[in-house]
């Protein structure tokens, strides 16, 4: 196994860890409570 | 052209499958009350099996060609995969109630087609893969992380520049495409001039703000409590984006590894 798999393959773990873990949480508060959201049940 | 003017004529999202009518208050939201309603952690989940799944077959064409060697014998199984995910994804978008369904089929479809075109760009430019896989998922997780923690902020404005470029760059491709028939194209589109490695540079970039859009409509969805259902939609729409961001990663890579 060389740098190239060593480096990628870290960061696919990496990436999909962050998504799997962080993307079960709501959002943080500046991101939820802000006037200027898109209101996407609007249009 | 007003803002507003602007959106009815670009459409209301950037990615063509998150139009603000996937879960305007109808009576699927009454539907709701019995089936469920939509969660973060649902959709996180079914975006793990579209994944696998897409996996799976990804893996069947790419053993195929290197155990032949021979792109021939897997341009069949990447034009089905191709023209089916294409058939599929329209399904879902005009049925989104069926999602469930056509969600995994059109993941199986593309990993047919992602599997063919790796294996061709693996074959080429050995190692070149692994590194679009691992940008791919990088900028999910770095996207994902930054937005929520609120680090990208998407406003009305954001959605309006994604939608007008994902819109331009459609166009764009699909004129190329057309002047392909009459053996002519749009060149710098395909080059690796400095030019070229720009617009692949530019369009990388809109794909991946298209994930953000992707993360506030899922987020927004499931505050909102949208039927079941859409879990599979929301996944399906975050895998039309991976699925584009990794082959324009994919075709910024080759670029730069023909230049050596």
């Amino acid at each position: 196994m060389g740098w190239n798999e060593i480096i990628f393959g870290g960061l696919i773990v990496i990436g999909l860890g962050a998504f799997f873990f962080f993307g079960r949480f709501r959002a943080g508060k500046a991101q939820r409570e802000r006037k200027n959201k898109i209101r996407w049940r609007k249009h | 052209m007003s803002k507003h003017n602007a959106l009815t004529t670009f459409g209301r999202s950037g990615n063509p499958m998150l139009r603000g009518e996937t879960f305007k208050p109808d009576a699927t939201f009454a539907e709701a009350e019995s089936s469920g309603r939509m969660t973060l952690a649902g959709t996180v989940n079914k975006t793990g099996i579209l994944l696998v799944l897409c996996l799976v077959t990804a893996s069947f064409t790419w053993n195929i060609f290197f155990r032949t060697g021979d792109p021939a014998a897997v341009s069949g199984l990447l034009w089905i995969g191709l023209i089916g995910g294409l058939i599929l994804a329209l399904v879902t978008i005009f049925k989104r109630q069926w999602a469930g369904v056509t969600a995994p089929l059109y993941a199986l479809a593309e990993g047919l087609a992602l599997g063919g075109i790796s294996a061709m760009f693996e074959a080429q430019y050995p190692g070149i893969v692994i590194q679009a896989m691992g940008l791919t998922f990088g900028t999910l997780g770095v996207l994902l992380l930054a937005y929520k923690s609120g680090l990208i902020k998407p406003t009305e404005n954001f959605r309006l520049m994604i939608v007008a470029a994902t819109g331009g760059i459609a166009l764009l491709y699909l004129v190329s495409f057309v002047m392909g028939f009459f053996g002519s194209s749009i060149g710098f589109i395909h080059s690796n001039g400095l030019f070229g490695i720009g617009f692949s540079l530019f369009v990388v970039a809109i794909a991946a703000l298209n994930l953000v859009l992707d993360f506030d409509f899922i987020e927004e969805a499931a505050e909102q409590g949208a039927p079941k259902y859409l879990e599979w939609y929301g996944a399906f729409s975050l895998m039309v984006t991976l699925i584009w961001l990794y082959l324009e990663i994919l075709r910024l890579l080759a670029k730069l590894r023909s230049r050596n």
